[in-house]
Order: structure tokens, then C-alpha cells, then sequence
């Protein structure tokens, strides 16, 4: 039984030029303790998957127009604005990429979790300050009791990404959203922050649905990965499998694009074409004005979902 | 159009006499740059003290080659790429192009010397001109007539890859990859000998970001172009680069020629840190829990420690590597690095 089951999620964005489909259809479990990397280029619906989850986006022009998804038996997408407050930071929590954004510049970021946990525990706010003062020790921020005093600006892109994972993880949530957690950061505050929520992720049995452009980050992190384009999903499986047998033209493009060392000074491999603007969205297969493997049916008819083991590849080639 | 058509323009006639002794085939040649920039602050913009954005970097690029410069934030690698390529007045120091001494005072890059691909696509070019202006603007600082002006931005459109409508459209109305494709025909545009990249793929999707690395490779070999590449992606630079420097805090602290030996066995610990801390999109590599990640953070680059910049993150930094700063040295054929103990 997965922790998190979201069925056919459909989330659109209403604008004055048309109908973005940013999201549309996207099923997948999450189960416990493991990490589900969600891959895409721009526009592929990453983020605004998570961000229906919690119904974070901005409604209107957004609106989640279909699906379900089940944590624990209660479907989220239904639930209430004032059920959903009891759940985001409680069960559900999220970090972005943005961590200067994402943190209030006029408080302290003691104060910023301790508000967290006060919100969820009945606990004074002497006792929310001490435990806010711990989460910042678990994200070993040096001298915490100290760093609790300060405001977001007096710490450093990593210090402060630190602090971002401390406030998620404050109400020991069963889902961490991550976002994009380390894309701003230098090469080795990236490794050291996906290494501590890796780490939290053992210590607590969190699961993490870790969203990225960066395939060095899924290799490193992730236990199963799913590959979006424009709002669909392509191809899902076990990071491994997928990485080593691609199925989907897609991924395989996407994959033969990573530069390898062997092939140095090789005019590297390109997907031809460009990403289509989502409000127009091919018919049939999105991929297929860019595929090198299209059949005619690719154009009319969206393919269905073929498995083979774990692996999930959205394409006619293997129907 | 051949370049060798086209008159030489009158500054760049004596090159050779005045090449100082060295390897004829370098064209920029750092020696000992220094970058400060003073810190202000308080009602009388008093200085109260000194970033050392580069302190003391010497380097050799060669025609053709691509060099690669990498470090994290703060290293300088950025400022050292402004300084090279006369963006940026060195505090100290002097750079040779094409053996002209560009700080003697008379020296000045042309436009079809030097030109700068930036990171910030979008700050890069001017919202307010059409993609036609912005491509075609160093030949009008060149002084080419209109006409010919016209000729060539087309041509050079077309050539990575933009369709006519482009032309007429401002930079907002393109996606992240056009843009970067209208910054670089407008730095390819004079046909320029040394372009310097400042993170050029950093913004740019999977796909996207191997089309654009095509594109200055194809464009590379057409036009005989010097890259001099500033990023922190190791995979990028590991594929392209003949030569890499490393940079930590204002200064190289390892170099290799040819770059690949840097790679397969690097010398300064940092450089180590950096490849061991790298997430590189390979699955049979380690996963993050097993990986040794260089731990800490840059310091402050207003107070560097002393001694060795890096012995306070160095696993094997000695009470020596504390007090005494290492100097960068040859340590066999085309390797240098700045560490006691390698």
C-alpha cells in the first residue's frame, strides 16, 4: 500500500490566450521511506504537480481539474482550505528553490519554525523556541542557539537552504516535496545538502518527492524517477533501469544528451527541435514532431501506459 | 566570407614585432592580475576595507584551445574574465593579447577581438531593441555601412539556428534557448578571436544546453575561435576543455594541460573536494550517502584565512599549510598546483 497514491491529476491554467494543460494526467505511489525523483525540462509540469498537491498554485488562473490523490486514505484534492492547513508542514512539506524567497526577511529564522511547530503542537512558545533550536542542530547549523537569533539575510545560500529543510522538517512530516533543493547552490553545498536530506530521510522515514532538471541530482538521490513532457508523464521506473535502458525516445534523447567524459571533444548528441509552447500542445504523443521513431498513429491517438516490470513507458512502440 | 578577405585593421598590423618572448602561439596572457575592489560604507564613503577578488593570477591561453576556468561562488573566476577580456581595469598586473600589452594604458580590445558571452541572458540584452539591433550592434561599433550591417546579422542568425521572425521580435518574446542563440550571434557576429563565456549553460535546460554546446563547437572549428569558458560544471568542462585552471578565494590553485589529466588524477585537495562532491548523471556511480563530500563552506572572501586559503575545509592540512601560503609550481609537463603537501 503506497503512502501517496495520485491518480490522473489534472491541473490547467485559464489565460487570456488560451488554456495551459500544465498538468495532465499524471498518476504515480510514492511509498514509504523513498524517494521519487521527478525529471523535465522547462514546462513539463514538475513543479505544478507538486504544487497542486498542496494546493499551492493560484486559483484562478489555475484550476485542478481532475484526479485524485490519497494520503493515508483521504483524498487531498478534496479536502477543505482549513482541512489542507492541518496537512501542509504537518504531513506534507515543502522546500523550495528559492530559499531567500522563501524565508520572512523581517523574522528570525528561530522564530520562522518555532511558528511552524506552534501551528501544528500545543507547545508554549518558550518550548516551539527550543525545538526550533534542535531542528537546527539536526540540519547541523553550526552554533544553533545562536542561529536561531538571526534573520535570513545574515546567513549564507546553504546556511540558509539548511534552514528551509529545518522548518519542513520540523513537524516530522511523511512527504518532503523538494523542489529544486540544491539548483542555486555551489557544486559541494549541492552534495551536502542532498546528503542531509538523505540522511534525515533514513533517521525519520520521511518520504521525498524530489523534483530537478538535474540528472547528476536524480542518479545521486533518487529510488524510482518519472519523466515528464509538457504535463505528460513518459516514462517511469527504477532509477538504475531507467537510466541504464531507457525506453521512451524521449528519455533516451534527453539521456544521450548528458556529456560523457568518452566522448570528449565529440560534437555532442542533440533531441532535435525545440519544446512546443504548452497552450499549443501536439496532438496524439507531445513528443511526436520531435520523435525519430513516430508512426502515423503517434500523431492522432495519445499512447497508452505499457509495463514491463516496474519500468511505465507512455509510447506506441511498445504496445 | 573569409576573414582573411578583409583588411587587417590598422592596430592589429605588427603583430609579431611586438610579441614578447614565449610561445608564439598564445593569444592572452594573464601575468600576476590582481583584482581588489575597495569596500565602502558610512556617510563619507570611507574604505573600510579590501575585497581580493583575484589576487595574483597568471595564466597562458593558446589560439584554438578552449580553457576552461572553475570554482565555486566568490573564487573570482567571473571577475578574472572580466579583467581578461577589458571589462574590468586590472588593480595590478598585465595582460598580453596577440602580445599587445592591454594595461600599458593605450591598449584597448576591438570588437573583433574579444567578445563576452554572459550568464544573465536576460540582463544581457536590451529589452528595449529588437533581436535585429542587439545582433547587429558591435558592427555598427565597428562602422560597417548598413547594408553590410544587414548582410551579416542575417547571416549570422541563420547560422545558429533563429528563423527570420526572430529578428523582428524583442528578447522577451523568446525562450530561454533563443535568447542564448541571439547572444551568441551577437558575440560571433565581428567574427571575434577570443570569446569569453561566463556560464553559458547554466540556464538552460538538458536539451537545450547540448544544442547550444553543438552550436559553439560547430562554430569553433568554422571560425578558428579561442573559448575562454568560466563555469562549474565539471561534466561540461571535462568534455570541452584542452586546458583548466582551478580558482579558490582570488586564486588558482591547480592547473592542467591537456585538461583531462586534471580529471583523472587531481592534485590540490580542493580540486579532489570538488570532484568527489560532484553529482555527475551517471547511475553506477556512488549514491549521496556514500560520496565524500568536501565539508564547509568558502569562507568570506574580505578576510581569506591565512597561510593556505584552503587549510581550514583541508582534510590533510598540516600546522605548516596554516602559516605559510603555497605558491602555485610546476610539478611535471603542462601541470601546476599550489598546495605543500602534492
Amino acid at each position: 500500500m503506497a503512502l501517496l497514491s495520485v491518480r490522473n491529476l489534472r491541473t490547467y491554467f485559464h489565460l487570456h490566450m488560451g488554456t495551459v494543460k500544465a498538468v495532465d494526467g499524471i498518476s504515480f505511489d510514492l511509498e514509504a521511506g523513498k524517494t521519487l525523483g521527478i525529471v523535465g525540462e522547462s514546462g513539463s509540469g514538475k513543479t505544478v504537480t507538486c504544487l497542486s498537491l498542496l494546493k499551492l498554485i493560484p486559483m484562478p488562473p489555475a484550476e485542478i481539474v481532475g484526479g485524485q490523490a490519497y494520503l493515508e486514505g483521504r483524498d487531498l484534492l478534496s479536502l477543505s482550505e482549513k482541512e489542507l492547513r492541518g496537512i501542509r508542514g504537518r504531513k506534507m512539506a515543502m522546500i523550495f528553490q528559492e530559499p531567500m524567497t522563501a524565508l520572512n526577511p523581517l523574522y528570525t529564522v528561530g522564530e520562522q519554525i518555532a511558528e511552524t511547530i506552534r501551528h501544528h503542537q500545543a507547545v508554549t512558545r518558550a518550548e516551539a523556541f527550543e525545538m526550533a533550536v534542535e531542528m537546527l542542530a539536526a540540519v547541523s547549523i553550526p552554533l544553533p542557539r545562536l542561529r536561531a537569533k538571526s534573520y535570513p539575510h545574515q546567513l549564507s545560500g546553504g546556511m540558509k537552504q539548511r534552514v528551509m529543510i529545518a522548518l519542513a522538517m520540523s513537524c516530522r512530516p511523511k512527504i518532503l516535496i523538494a523542489d529544486e533543493p540544491s539548483t542555486a547552490l555551489d557544486v559541494t553545498i549541492q552534495a551536502q545538502i542532498l546528503r542531509l536530506i538523505h540522511e534525515l530521510k533514513s533517521r525519520t522515514g520521511t518520504s521525498v518527492i524530489l523534483v530537478t532538471h538535474n540528472m547528476g541530482v536524480i542518479t545521486a538521490t533518487a529510488d524510482e524517477v518519472m519523466v515528464l513532457y509538457l504535463g505528460k508523464m513518459v516514462e517511469k521506473g527504477e532509477v538504475y533501469a531507467l537510466f541504464n535502458q531507457p525506453r521512451h525516445p524521449y528519455t533516451q534523447g534527453l539521456l544521450d544528451c548528458i556529456l560523457k567524459p568518452s566522448g570528449r571533444r565529440n560534437l555532442p548528441k542533440i533531441l532535435p527541435g525545440f519544446i512546443p509552447h504548452p497552450i499549443n500542445r501536439p496532438s496524439g504523443c507531445p513528443f511526436h514532431p520531435r520523435c525519430p521513431k513516430r508512426k502515423t498513429l503517434c500523431a492522432v491517438e495519445e499512447p497508452p501506459v505499457v509495463r514491463d516490470g516496474r519500468q511505465e513507458t507512455v509510447c506506441w512502440l511498445y504496445v | 566570407m573569409d576573414r582573411m578577405e578583409q583588411p587587417l585593421p590598422s592596430h592589429r598590423k605588427g603583430i609579431g614585432i611586438t610579441v614578447p618572448k614565449g610561445d608564439p602561439q598564445e593569444i592572452l596572457r594573464l601575468k600576476d592580475i590582481k583584482k581588489y575592489f575597495p569596500l565602502k560604507a558610512g556617510f563619507f564613503s570611507r574604505i573600510q576595507g579590501t575585497l581580493r577578488a583575484v589576487d595574483g593570477v597568471s595564466l597562458n591561453v593558446r589560439r584554438g584551445e578552449i580553457f576552461g576556468l572553475v570554482g565555486e561562488s566568490g573564487c573570482g573566476k567571473t571577475t578574472l574574465g572580466y579583467v581578461a577580456g577589458g571589462l574590468l581595469p586590472p588593480t595590478e598586473g598585465r595582460i598580453f593579447f596577440q602580445g599587445r600589452d592591454m594595461t600599458d594604458g593605450k591598449g584597448r580590445y576591438s570588437a573583433e577581438e574579444v567578445q563576452f558571452i554572459f550568464q544573465d541572458i536576460s540582463g544581457a540584452l536590451n529589452p528595449k531593441w529588437l533581436v535585429r539591433e542587439i545582433i547587429a550592434e558591435p558592427l555598427a561599433i565597428l562602422g560597417e555601412a548598413p547594408r553590410e550591417r544587414r548582410k551579416k546579422t542575417e547571416a549570422m542568425m541563420e547560422r545558429v539556428g533563429l528563423t527570420p521572425e526572430c529578428l523582428e521580435a524583442y528578447p522577451h518574446e523568446l525562450s530561454g534557448g533563443q535568447r542564448q542563440r541571439v547572444s551568441i550571434a551577437r558575440a560571433m557576429v565581428t567574427r571575434p578571436r577570443l570569446v569569453i563565456c561566463d556560464e553559458p549553460f547554466s540556464a538552460l535546460d538538458v536539451s537545450v544546453q547540448a544544442q547550444i554546446i553543438r552550436l559553439l563547437m560547430e562554430l569553433k572549428g568554422e571560425m578558428d575561435l579561442t573559448y575562454l569558458i568560466i563555469s562549474h560544471d565539471l561534466t561540461l568542462l571535462e568534455y570541452l576543455c584542452d586546458a583548466v585552471a582551478v580558482m579558490y578565494l582570488g586564486e588558482v590553485v591547480e592547473e592542467a594541460v591537456p585538461a583531462e589529466r586534471l580529471f583523472a588524477e587531481p592534485l590540490h585537495p580542493y580540486t579532489k573536494g570538488l570532484l568527489d562532491s560532484f553529482l555527475f548523471a551517471d547511475p553506477n556511480r556512488q549514491r549521496i550517502d556514500k560520496m565524500e563530500i568536501l565539508a564547509g563552506e568558502v569562507p568570506n572572501p574580505i578576510f581569506p584565512p591565512e597561510g593556505c586559503r584552503f587549510h581550514p575545509r583541508c582534510k590533510w592540512a598540516e600546522a605548516f599549510c596554516k602559516k605559510h601560503k603555497p605558491l602555485l609550481r610546476s610539478v611535471g609537463a603542462g601541470r601546476r598546483v599550489a598546495c605543500h603537501l602534492a
